[in-house]
């Protein structure tokens, strides 16, 4: 017989012995394979994946960057000055030609404009921590300085003697020189600060930050809204915003007694079982008084008509007007200045936020292009307001009563992708209940807004688990913190309408699109300085890395690999996917075991564990941590375990 | 040979010559129920059936064309509601004079018509879900109603495959209609309380479309007189009839953005009579006919045989006093459920059926009797601010210190109490 | 001998770098003449301070700030304003307050490290943070860094980057944790361990070095100025060159090259038992439980209650009393816990009360002491 004729009874024999030799033998072998790695006696299914990751597991989707424009600045010039961040250009747009010039690339991401009082036009250039000064009829680079991580929003003050730049990175304010070229001072703000304002005197800055500070799991989460002396940058007063997050703009008044912060009230406390009347979230101006910094939140949503995800904001002085962009329902409010401070000043602060109040300040409101950001005035014998249309790649021009007046596209036109599609879908509130929240209020960025919430699926008042980041996730499936969810898909799809949004599910085609836009979000950079005091590396980094792989405690025992760091959090993703019971479960839990989270930017993902209650790396194994139940740790001390922790801030 | 075989081929995998285009009304048209003046009377005409009466598609783009008369040959036809697509409608109607008024539908251009859903009581009007199922008005005869001129009634929802569900369990609900957003707008008798003069009122309410959530829309609270029909209009806000105490009725519009105790009298001038009606005739209703966007879907989250569901307040004091509250149904009281300190309380209730809470002191003396009935549904998940909720206001975030702890369930007895 | 061009000025090169971080080598100051105060005034609940046990103060251009046993108060336009626990405060027991770059206030507690900063204050506790130890003895914030000597270590937070570095008697030369106070020079910190004698960090480098009392004698001072004269530090402070060791068993004083004893018996210091030193110049300000003193080294002007209410002032030259004067008004208390000096103030620290002492030649009450002084440090 020849070997082709043999060839399907050598098959056969083949999967005989294969199957055989599996039965037998090969099963066991693997277990103990897997034991051995994991410390596991009792495995559930377990791929091979889960410890050694294919390709697909660690590549991110990509698409095209888009313009994207989002900060504007008028220029003396008469030209509007456009930031488009992830093509890293500024546009200079003609609003009397309608028109826009070819844009110019900047040496990073921009994200934040002014214009200084000499006419210089200054930008934020995210990714390389920089500002940079610009000239304003040729966008050539005059000069640049370092900031702080990720810097945002910035002002000048003091007449232009100060420049102040939001560090959104890092949490901190670069209080600048510009003359002088130098940073003077870096302050502490909130979480997340973002956009900056100066007092039309310059004697003041404010600062607001997008995310709630980390706080106990039960307590109202609250944002701060910075107020700095304009010259030497020293912090006046910590305005708390209770309730309140996701602020990305902020303005004074124009006599400058009181400062105007759209926000996003939040009511994460409450279980989820409703979204109308702002059961999850409403949108509100929080009107803060300087000489009384009592916030009286005003609602920017009338009783039906929600106003998602607020953001720029401009205030016409001439016009008595106030103009708010709402990026989630594509809409502008326009507002009348004097009826919206009669309301904030009969506005008892502790009373119920009533939306009715909405009727007495809101002149209108009128569709724009897709997730408006950025507004700006124009002067003019038509006054108008611009409008970076963030996700449709066009700047807009309105008439104040919310006519057209003409929509320029930014930028090198980019074919749509299903990442920019997606993006769309993300930033799209229509998709929940009267159009009340977008993904974006609750996971800024792809991030996580840091809150925990009771969602009703299993009850009320059980399994309340923290929001997680969405940034990196690609590859790391599976999903939700009792890890159920195989897909995004899956975890995005009708059981997600049917507990959150409480409409109809996305389609089946957005969906794919929302699911490549969430695959294409990188993870949280690591903590820039972890390990560093005064410049100076002190080592812990390294002996924290060497105690993240031990497999010896400091006596020399020996630990087991279900003790081990490594065994549950392998790289590159620091996630073996599956569920552990590091002995977190409350009494609220229905069960202690919970999807392992990978670690990459756990630097910036506070809180933890999976009802949020450690506010910090330390806390997970000080405050809520049990013996070594969450690795071995017990004998490391407070300097071992400081060591652990500016390892984690460098993933 | 060569291209007859394909065609055929495609026709007959998909039909396309097979199958008769379906009908869209066009842009401003209307559907219009009209009726012999004295078939109806002088009085205000609100829902239900009328003998004779007479559902006109009328185009204002072809005036001259004869309109197509939807209930041809039936005996009596209520008001209409027709889909977003502008191509299916639904109308309450008896095919003889014999019959009971039960939901009929068909294509807007007529055709197509037939009976789609049943019930022992009178069908007195209905509205489409945008998930294609119906939901409609009728009385249920085996329950007393407020007085005899006020039969009871509820609202039902029926599906493609014929299924029937009741949604509404608390008093008379009548005139649904679908809201933008999902919800069904409807009209929901209440009894005489706080605000509210004897012998109670019609006050517009929303519910979602499996019969959870119910609710008082924002803007009714106060107003005096009943609140009937209640329809959305296409540019925005809702009208509806206001029926004061001895006045006539008045067309009111409901701004999204009005105060609470301010809906307006509706400005825009009634629109002209259709020629194409015989002298002596009344027009009894219109309902814009063409496609508009389709309202939000929902999900139910229901759980279909649960005999409870979870009701959580998170405030059920009055001016910061109560120690309990008192929960009962029509038979009699099923249990006492203390508050916390905070206030709240958190309770699993019977479903299905109307509830009334009591607010209780210390000594249990009663501080506040509920007059308002309130319902949930199987595996229903529901939480309140309080007694005294006001629509307009969003609740404040703090967690209810009820919600920690398991609640209690008063569920069981409502067998016992129903004995 | 003849030294090699090239060597010698190598040599010159790297002392006149070395220089530049070298704490020892700073300009000597001419000797000043004897700081008198001639004025008190004092502050006590009845003023509204939260409690008339005064622990640490912190007298700033246009605010004094002051800990207690019971919370935190600042003066301001001549009106107290209270922080309890009640306002953020993390504990009422307030052991120190240190003012950094940006104008926030680092408060340190025995029941962890606070930062008040705009009206509201940031909490760090050894479960959530790098801080060592809750009982926090002494901070000092020093540009972007924040030093903590603590209970169980030394703890230094970066600012900048919101990292921690930690120090305790296993990574370091400390013999024991228990940090009570810390001050900061040019390049190097040093660390008042109580038992462990006064340590040194080299920041730049990492290495430490340690000074011990040579003899190991608890009770006596076998050989002076051998070295420190006791182990059980209560206080250091630094400024222009000059290292001081407070202990409850004398004074030290080490200049980089040398150190000096020097006890009550024979310097006039009010008392061997001192809570804290602090260091202006290269005149010490000296707190302990039998009054307080200026002392510059050679002379030593001691102030305590006299029977009368008034005050008897000291001085003393030379190892022996040299002059007495005697003032109408006096500090509340000779149990003093902190001392603040300055050419023309002081502000005291004391058991029943916040005392102000100034020279009234000089008129009224003048702002506050040069802030390089308001540690108690450089």
């Amino acid at each position: 017989m020849s070997i082709l004729r043999r060839l399907p009874l050598l098959a056969a024999a083949a999967a005989v012995f294969l199957v055989g030799f599996w039965f037998l033998a090969g099963h066991r072998l693997l277990l103990r394979h897997i034991s051995r790695a994991t410390g596991r006696q009792e495995v559930e299914v377990i791929g091979c994946w889960n410890c050694h990751l294919p390709r697909s597991r660690t590549e991110l989707r990509r698409g095209r960057p888009h313009p994207e424009p989002r900060a504007l600045a008028p220029l003396p010039n008469g030209l509007l000055a456009v930031a488009c961040g992830p093509t890293r250009e500024i546009v200079l747009v003609d609003p009397a030609a309608g028109r826009a010039q070819p844009p110019v690339p900047v040496p990073g991401d921009p994200a934040g404009l002014a214009v200084a009082p000499d006419g210089g036009l200054w930008a934020t250039l995210a990714g390389p921590g920089l500002v940079v000064e610009l000239d304003p009829a040729t966008l050539t680079e005059r000069r640049r300085l370092q900031v702080g991580l990720r810097p945002a929003g910035l002002a000048f003050a003091a007449g232009g003697e100060r420049l102040f730049v939001a560090n959104a990175g890092d949490g901190t304010v670069s209080v600048l020189d510009p003359a002088a070229g130098r940073e003077l001072a870096r302050v502490e703000a909130g979480r997340e600060p973002f956009a900056v304002a100066a007092s039309p005197d310059g004697a003041r800055v404010a600062v607001v930050s997008r995310m709630a500070s980390v706080g106990r799991p039960d307590r109202i989460p609250t944002s701060e809204l910075t107020l700095l002396d304009g010259r030497s940058g020293r912090v006046e007063a910590r305005i708390p915003l209770p309730s309140c997050h996701l602020s990305e703009g902020l303005a004074f008044t124009p006599d400058g007694s009181r400062l105007l912060v759209p926000a996003v009230r939040v009511r994460n406390l409450l279980p989820i079982v409703q979204v109308a009347r702002g059961w999850v979230m409403s949108s509100v101006l929080a009107v803060v008084p300087l000489a009384d910094p009592t916030p009286r939140l005003l609602p920017l949503g009338g009783p039906e008509t929600p106003f998602p995800d607020p953001g720029g904001i401009a205030v016409d002085a001439a016009g008595r007007r106030v103009f708010i962009a709402g990026g989630g329902g594509d809409e502008i409010e326009v507002l009348d200045l004097e009826a919206l401070l009669a309301a904030a000043d009969a506005l008892d602060p502790a009373a119920p936020e009533d939306f009715s109040l909405n009727r007495h300040f809101l002149r209108r409101r009128f569709a724009c292009g897709d997730n408006p950001r950025g507004l700006a005035l124009l002067a003019g014998a038509e006054p108008l307001l611009a409008v970076a249309e963030r996700l449709d790649d066009t700047v807009a021009l309105f008439r104040p009563d919310g006519s057209l007046a003409e929509r320029i596209p930014v930028g090198r036109p980019v074919r749509e992708d299903p990442v920019h599609r997606g993006d769309r879908v993300f930033h799209d509130a229509g998709y929940a209940f009267q159009g009340a929240f977008s993904c974006r209020s609750c996971h800024p960025g792809g991030h996580t807004d840091g809150l925990v919430y009771d969602f009703d699926i299993d009850g009320i008042g059980r399994n309340m688990v923290l929001n997680r980041s969405l940034r990196g996730v690609a590859g790391t499936a599976p999903f939700k913190w009792n890890g159920k969810n195989p897909t995004l898909q899956r975890q995005c799809g009708p059981r997600f309408a049917m507990v959150l949004t409480r409409a109809d599910p996305f389609p089946e085609d957005r969906l794919e699109d929302l699911v490549a836009f969430i695959q294409s979000l990188p993870p949280p950079p690591p903590l820039a300085g972890a390990g560093r005091v005064a410049g100076i590396d002190t080592g812990a980094v390294a002996r924290g890395e060497a105690i993240f792989f031990r497999d010896r405690r400091r006596d020399g025992s020996p630990i087991p690999p279900s003790g081990r760091c490594v065994t549950c959090h392998p790289p590159p993703h620091y996630s073996r996917f599956q569920k552990a019971d590091v002995g977190t479960r409350s009494p609220w839990d229905g069960s202690g075991e919970f999807d392992i989270p990978h670690l990459t930017g756990i630097g910036s993902k506070a809180p933890y564990l999976h009802d949020g209650r450690a506010r910090t790396l330390e806390e997970i194994w000080t405050a809520e941590g049990v013996g070594d139940s969450h690795g071995a740790v017990t004998d490391l001390g407070k300097t071992g375990l400081n060591d652990l922790v500016q390892f984690l801030r460098t993933r | 040979m060569r291209t007859a075989l394909p065609l055929l081929a495609l026709t007959v995998l998909t039909g396309s010559g097979c199958r008769e285009p379906v009908a869209v009304a066009p842009a401003g048209a209307e559907l219009v129920l009209a009726a012999p003046a004295a078939a109806v009377g002088a009085g205000p005409w609100l829902d239900g059936v009328v003998a004779g009466a007479r559902l006109l598609l009328l185009d204002p783009a072809r005036p001259d064309e004869p309109p197509v008369d939807l209930a041809g040959g039936l005996a009596a036809v209520g008001p209409p509601a027709i889909d977003s697509a502008g191509r299916r409608v639904v109308f309450p109607a008896r095919a003889t004079a014999e019959d009971r008024a039960a939901l009929w539908e068909c294509a807007v251009d007529g055709r197509g018509r037939r009976l789609l859903a049943e019930v022992p009581g009178e069908v007195l009007g209905a509205t489409l879900l945008p998930d294609g199922r119906a939901a409609f008005a009728a009385t249920v005869p085996d329950e007393a109603g407020p007085s005899r001129d006020l039969p009871a009634s509820a609202l039902f929802t029926v599906a493609a495959d014929g299924g029937i569900e009741r949604i509404t369990f608390a008093g008379p609900a009548r005139d649904p209609a679908t809201l933008p957003d999902g919800r069904i707008v409807y009209a929901q008798w209440l009894p005489a309380a706080e605000g509210r003069p004897a012998p109670g009122s019609f006050v517009l309410f929303t519910v979602h479309p499996d019969g959870s959530g119910a609710a008082p829309l924002h803007g009714m609270h106060g107003e005096p007189g009943r609140a009937r029909r209640p329809r959305p209009r296409p540019e925005g806000g809702l009208e509806h009839l206001l029926l004061p105490p001895g006045g006539p009725p008045e067309t009111r519009l409901v701004d999204w953005g009005s105060p609470r105790a301010a809906c307006s009298p509706a400005r825009s001038a009634a629109p002209p009579r259709p020629t194409v009606l015989p002298a002596g005739w009344r027009v009894l209703d219109r309902v814009p006919a063409g496609p508009r966007p389709r309202p939000q879907g929902h999900l139910s989250s229901l759980r279909p045989g649960t005999a409870f569901g979870r009701l959580l307040a998170i405030d059920a004091r009055r001016d910061g006093r109560g120690a309990s509250v008192r929960l009962r149904t029509s038979d009699g009281v099923l249990g006492t459920v203390p508050l916390q300190a905070d206030g709240s309380f958190f309770a699993l209730v019977p479903v299905d059926r109307p509830l009334w809470l009591d607010l209780l002191d210390r000594t249990g003396a009663v501080l506040e009797t509920g007059r308002s009935p309130f319902w949930l549904r199987p595996g229903e998940n529901r939480i309140c601010v309080g007694c005294h909720e006001n629509p307009e206001t969003a609740p404040p975030n703090r967690r209810p210190a009820a919600a920690l702890l398991e609640p209690l369930d008063l569920s069981a007895a409502a067998a016992e109490v129903g004995r | 001998m003849k030294l090699s061009p090239v060597l010698l000025a190598f040599s010159l090169a790297a002392a006149g770098l070395r220089g530049q971080a070298d704490p020892w080598r700073q300009p000597v100051e001419p000797r000043r003449p004897a700081l008198l105060y001639d004025r008190f005034e004092s502050f006590d609940r009845s003023d509204g301070l939260p409690s008339d046990k005064v622990t640490t103060v912190l007298a700033l251009a246009d605010e004094v700030w002051v800990g207690t046993d019971h919370g935190l108060a600042v003066r301001r336009d001549g009106t107290w304003r209270s922080f309890t626990p009640d306002d953020g405060l993390p504990h009422r027991y307030v052991t120190s307050l240190s003012l950094d770059e940006r104008g926030d206030l680092w408060i340190s507690t025995l029941r962890g490290l606070a930062r008040l900063s705009g009206g509201r204050f940031q909490v760090y506790r050894q479960t959530d943070s790098g801080l060592m130890n809750d009982v926090v003895y002494h901070v000092v914030a020093d540009g972007p860094l924040v030093w903590a000597a603590t209970a169980a270590g030394l703890s230094c937070l970066d600012t900048r980057t919101g990292s921690w570095a930690l120090w305790d008697h296993e990574n370091s030369i400390m013999h024991e944790p228990w940090c009570y106070a810390l001050a900061v020079g040019p390049d190097r910190t040093w660390v008042g361990v109580w038992g462990g004698g006064v340590v040194e960090l080299e920041r730049s480098t990492g290495l430490w070095r340690e000074y011990r009392d040579p003899d190991g004698e608890m009770e006596i001072d076998l050989l002076r100025d051998d070295g420190p004269i006791h182990d059980v530090s209560s206080f250091v402070a630094w400024d222009q060159g000059v290292l001081w060791q407070a202990t409850y068993f004398g004074l030290s004083r080490y200049d980089g090259r040398r150190w000096r004893s020097y006890l009550a018996e024979d310097t006039g210091l009010p008392g061997n038992f001192l809570n804290h030193v602090s260091a202006r110049g290269h005149t010490a300000f000296l707190a302990g439980d039998q009054g307080f003193a200026v002392f510059d080294g050679e002379t030593c002007v001691r102030y305590r209650r006299a029977p009368d209410g008034g005050c008897e002032v000291s001085i003393w030259r030379d190892g022996a009393e040299a002059e007495c004067r005697h003032l109408d008004t006096a500090p509340a208390d000779d149990y003093v816990l902190w001392a603040q000096g300055g050419d023309s103030e002081v502000w005291l620290a004391t058991g029943r009360g916040l005392s102000h002492g100034w020279r009234e030649g000089e008129g009224a009450p003048s702002p506050a002491p040069d802030q390089e002084n308001q540690d108690g440090n450089h």
